[in-house]
């Protein structure tokens, strides 16, 4: 099947006011915007609420309040709309052991209409992913890459990923870094990763939103910061400041 | 078309489960016959046949949902262009499917060790034994189903025992719970009338299935 080409500008994901309450933990009225064309790094302690907010946001965790849009399709109302234009790769890989890559890729290539096996194929070819290997046998860093195959394959508007790199060796850090800038610079999309790893922020990132204890406590394009700051200034210090 | 493909990817990943499971229910009951007198046999070996059909439904349920809640396969589930009922639909669909295909395997062994003269298994099987054996399992696979999507797979496992134990006690108190609650025409009226007591069993499972699709869409963590 012919998948949708890539668009020239895609639609921003806009979260407003995303709000959350359990007894241990509470996500305070988050709001962010990714924008197309650009990465966007969500960083934070851990258990300061990333992934719960991209657990939100994909309808996995119940909200209590707020929005979450991406071209006027609402997360949870148009809930299949939505998820066709949205990838998501999580942190630890939640596969099926026994079944082969191609299987679980031609599992999920069912599921959108935008599917592009050509794309598929070809970024399997260029990560290494060994499509006859069954997901059980497999690395963490090669389930992470066969996430990232199906997150993108049908050319979704915003790639949302979830500690990317987290445990994986740096060659295989450096490929899926080097893939979400590339989605973000030359196709267009919006990428929204989350980390601990300001190095990483530092390599790829355009915006940084940094997040503790469930609140939003900076939102800030990286090249303003620089700027504002002058030739002294590192990412390490500011997200050292604003996280005291 | 969304649940025809998830029901497809889980047969597709329970194919191999199929000789395993018959081979522990089969073995099973050979091993409980072998501890029965023989002339004893055929009265027990049905009740039996449908205790290990049980064990099987529950294993059915373990291996198609509880499982994928464990390796967190449900969350990539979530993560496609599905919803949360479409989920529900497919779970329950491939279940009952493969609860009737094992009860219908089964039977079809219990008719054919007859026809061969090998055990004088009893009774012989007839249509509303079928139906009514097949309609037992997919409650009792649905009870389990409904567990795991209300509460979590921990409890799944666990829920039945004291539901069990309940239920045993009802059987055993049921003469003097049939006169104290003035169930006696009730009772008359489903023993005169089997295909009510069918009825009022899918009503049931119906009852586990819209609750549990409830809950999964409004559960505060989905898996």
């Amino acid at each position: 099947m012919p998948g949708r080409k890539p668009e020239l500008r895609a639609e921003p994901l806009v979260v407003r006011d995303l709000s959350l309450c359990f007894t241990s933990f509470e996500l305070n009225r988050v709001s962010f915007t990714v924008e197309p064309g650009e990465v966007t790094a969500l960083l934070g302690h851990n258990g300061a609420g990333k992934t719960t907010t991209l657990r939100l946001i994909m309808g996995m965790v119940r909200k209590d309040g707020g929005s979450v849009r991406v071209g006027g399709l609402d997360h949870t109302r148009d809930e299949r709309a939505f998820k066709i234009r949205v990838g998501f790769v999580p942190e630890e890989g939640f596969f099926y052991g026994k079944m082969r890559v191609k299987e679980l890729l031609a599992f999920v290539a069912d599921f959108y209409p935008s599917w592009d096996a050509e794309l598929c194929a070809r970024l399997a070819k260029s990560l290494n992913v060994p499509l006859d290997k069954r997901l059980g046998e497999l690395s963490k860093g090669t389930r992470t890459k066969v996430s990232l195959l199906a997150a993108v394959s049908h050319h979704p508007d915003v790639l949302l990923l979830d500690e990317p790199t987290s445990g994986l060796d740096p060659r295989s850090r450096a490929e899926v870094l080097r893939l979400m800038k590339d989605l973000a610079c030359a196709e267009g999309r919006g990428v929204l990763f989350s980390t601990h790893n300001l190095h990483e922020v530092e390599q790829i990132a355009d915006r940084v939103v940094v997040v503790q204890n469930g609140s939003v406590i900076a939102h800030e394009r990286l090249q303003d910061l620089r700027r504002n700051a002058g030739g002294a200034w590192s990412l390490e210090t500011f997200y050292l400041e604003v996280t005291p | 078309m969304n649940i025809a493909r998830l029901i497809l990817k889980d047969l597709r990943l329970q194919r191999g489960f199929v000789v395993p499971l018959l081979a522990t229910e089969i073995g099973g009951l050979w091993a409980f016959l072998l501890q029965v007198p023989s002339a004893q046999i055929p009265g027990v070996a049905f009740g039996l046949l449908h205790g290990m059909m049980l064990i099987g439904d529950f294993l059915i349920c373990y291996r198609t949902m509880v499982a994928e809640e464990k390796n967190r396969a449900l969350l990539l589930i979530k993560s496609l262009p599905v919803s949360s009922e479409e989920i529900v639909q497919a779970k329950f669909a491939v279940n009952f499917l493969v609860v009737c295909a094992n009860a219908l395997l089964l039977f079809g062994l219990w008719q054919g060790t007859r026809a061969a003269g090998w055990m004088e298994f009893q009774p012989a099987l007839t249509l509303p034994l079928v139906i009514g054996g097949l309609t037992w399992h997919c409650l009792n696979n649905a009870f389990f189903l409904a567990i795991a999507w209300i509460f979590d797979s921990e409890r799944a496992v666990w829920m039945p025992f004291p539901a069990l134990f309940a239920l045993m006690s009802v059987i055993l108190n049921f003469r003097r719970l049939k006169e104290a609650l003035g169930l006696g025409p009730v009772t008359e009226f489903l023993g005169a009338n089997p295909g009510a007591v069918i009825l009022v069993v899918w009503a049931l499972i119906l009852g586990l299935f819209l609750t549990s699709s409830w809950v999964a869409q409004r559960k505060r963590v989905f898996a």
